[in-house]
């Protein structure tokens, strides 16, 4: 394996697990918010969380060219205040990554949060629990088995994000070879190099790997939540094993 | 259950709230050691009136006050969050937290939260409601009533200012509902709390309630001492399933092992009744259906009724639904013995005459009577 191939496997894997650790409070806030209040216009934000699913990556990556590089409206104004700048790495990245990660992540979470007894934060609540409290305290690990799937998903969705990747490394370092994300390296393999059908089988047999590792975890997740979801609904009265 | 605690306070709450279709207004004040029950039809206002108590649930206006402290004022725009109420409710769904043992629900309010509360002690309550053998177990493996002692308990060691039971037995099979009834009743006089009660069982509201408040379509039909308002004839009106009669209090005096009967001593006066288990000197209250009292003008001599109580006419009310019969209303002479207790307000019995019985003995207010019943007709609850 060469040194450019790792280099691409560590950099996904980086922006992979920054991606994750940005998407998973974000979208447990969605998630709480959406399944549990009640106000105008949520179906707007359900309907923005929700869009990137249904967009062609590539226009994600068109978009966020368009609005936050240095010639975008937005991206000048951030960068006049703040000095930002977009770069493929880790900016870009990320940033892509987060937008494909996120509505999933909402996807998985917001059942999850709508299947547990509405009335179990407010009785927490009486009890004495501030809000954040009977959050932390009953809401979240209440679907923690959720929380893994949805997190295990991201973390492949991260991984895998290519389309808006691909786009952004094309109108950011369009000469640029190295230095990049495993799906951008393997079609760059694909393009430049001698050899480049080995390096590609390799790097897409990595990613199999860690697709399906993320895969299983995240059903498993799923599954755990389910069972407890049903153990609930099992009539009252009723004990569910004798000791 | 002694023990060093901020001292308990009245709860006093005045409160507006839309629902959908319902527009509810209510008042009423909540002593400690006390208990109010709020009754009525269902979808008459009763829950949401808890949960808006509570701060769950935004209200339209009013007030509501834990002795001076103010948690809730519309006017001045005063909304103190539950936490801070501390105006624990509790309904029969229990709502137990499925992730924690029982253990660490009972121990939620008190410990789990990392705050330090003056309340009762962990151990006493656990043996008082008997959940020793519990505490490593899930909700999930609990019967119903298993899950109310477990909700009461979490409830009281949260040290709350007041204890909001929502008909907290409401999914309790039939059979276990008295022993759960035992421990409701000795809440307040143990813990010295305010409970406000919502239940559509009268037997429940008979056996706990100090003070009754009637909503019917959202406002207060009426409201007062529970004997007084429970012997309300119109009751029926906003209730289901209630037929009208009286709620008698009095206090267990004799029990006659041979024929198997006990003496009630109401206002002075003996009651006889099926035997109680209830021991002697034990408070009680006795429900009288109105249709099932007689009236006379002198005690009758050849009866099978073996209850016969002197007293005055003091109403006379139409009632059914185009005015077929009438109601007349009575208050019992109270002949005092210096051990008998005193009873504060006397509470009417009521007695269902046709009209041409009314009018053939000439019956008017103000005068003497003679009532009575059989011993069969009355239904004795306890009165913690």
């Amino acid at each position: 394996m060469s040194s450019f191939e790792i280099e691409a496997l560590l950099l996904s894997l980086q922006v992979a697990l920054i991606t994750l650790l940005i998407s998973t409070p974000l979208a447990l806030v969605l998630a709480t918010l959406m399944a549990r209040t009640r106000w105008h216009g949520k179906i707007v934000l359900d309907t923005l969380i929700l869009l990137p699913m249904g967009l062609p990556p590539a226009v994600i990556g068109f978009g966020l060219l368009l609005t936050l590089s240095g010639d975008g409206s937005l991206g000048h104004w951030l960068h006049a205040r703040t000095g930002f700048h977009l770069d493929f790495y880790p900016e870009g990245a990320v940033i892509a990554a987060c937008l494909m990660t996120v509505p999933l992540m909402v996807r998985v979470l917001r059942p999850a949060f709508e299947a547990t007894d509405p009335m179990l934060l407010p009785i927490a609540r009486t009890l004495g629990a501030s809000r954040w409290q009977g959050w932390w305290s009953i809401s979240l690990p209440l679907v923690w088995p959720a929380v893994a799937s949805a997190m295990a998903l991201g973390l492949a969705a991260a991984w895998g994000e290519s389309g808006a990747t691909l786009v952004l490394a094309a109108a950011l370092r369009p000469h640029h070879v190295g230095d990049t994300t495993a799906p951008v390296a393997l079609v760059q393999a694909l393009l430049n190099q001698e050899n480049g059908d080995a390096a590609a089988a390799r790097l897409a047999m990595i990613s199999l790997g860690i697709a399906l590792t993320a895969v299983v975890i995240s059903e498993v997740g799923r599954r755990r939540w389910r069972r407890r979801w049903q153990a609930r609904l099992r009539p009252v009265g009723l004990p569910s094993q004798t000791p | 259950m002694s023990e060093q605690r901020a001292l308990p306070r009245t709860l006093s709450v005045e409160l507006r709230l839309q629902q959908p279709g319902l527009d509810i207004r209510a008042q009423f004040r909540v002593l400690p050691g006390r208990v109010c029950a709020l009754v009525g039809r269902s979808g008459s206002g009763k829950s949401a009136l808890l949960k808006a108590a509570a701060g769950l649930e935004p209200a339209r206006g009013g007030r509501i006050a834990l002795g001076n402290e103010t948690v809730y004022d519309s006017t001045s725009g005063l909304n103190k969050q539950p936490h801070e109420r501390r105006l624990t409710l509790l309904d029969a769904r229990t709502h137990l937290f499925p992730h924690f043992n029982v253990r660490a629900n009972l121990r939620y309010g008190a410990k789990g939260l990392g705050l330090i509360r003056p309340g009762p002690k962990f151990d006493e309550i656990v043996n008082w409601l008997d959940l020793s053998s519990l505490l490593n177990r899930r909700p999930e493996g609990l019967t119903t009533s298993q899950r109310v002692r477990v909700a009461l308990g979490r409830a009281l060691l949260s040290g709350p200012n007041a204890l909001l039971l929502d008909d907290p037995l409401g999914d309790v099979p039939a059979h276990e509902q008295e022993v759960l009834l035992e421990l409701l009743a000795e809440i307040p006089g143990h813990f010295k709390l305010p409970v406000v009660l919502v239940s559509p069982r009268m037997n429940e509201v008979i056996r706990l309630a100090d003070e009754v408040v009637i909503l019917h379509e959202g406002r207060m039909a009426s409201a007062g001492p529970a004997a007084q308002i429970l012997s309300d004839v119109s009751l029926s009106t906003f209730l289901e399933g209630v037929h009208a009669g009286s709620v008698l209090e009095g206090q267990v005096k004799r029990h006659d092992v041979e024929w198997l009967l006990s003496e009630i001593d109401v206002s002075g006066q003996r009651v006889t009744v099926p035997a109680l288990l209830h021991a002697v000197g034990s408070k009680v209250r006795l429900k009288i259906r109105a249709r099932d009292v007689n009236l006379h003008r002198d005690p009758p001599s050849d009866t099978s009724c073996s209850n016969h109580l002197r007293g005055r006419i003091t109403q006379i009310m139409l009632a059914g639904e185009h005015g077929t019969y009438g109601a007349v209303g009575i208050e019992l002479d109270r002949a005092l013995d210096a051990d008998s207790m005193q009873i504060k307000a006397a509470s009417p019995l009521w007695a269902m005459l046709t009209r041409k019985s009314i009018q053939s003995m000439g019956w008017a207010p103000g005068q003497p009577c003679v009532v009575s019943f059989k011993a069969m007709a009355t239904t004795v609850s306890a009165w913690r």
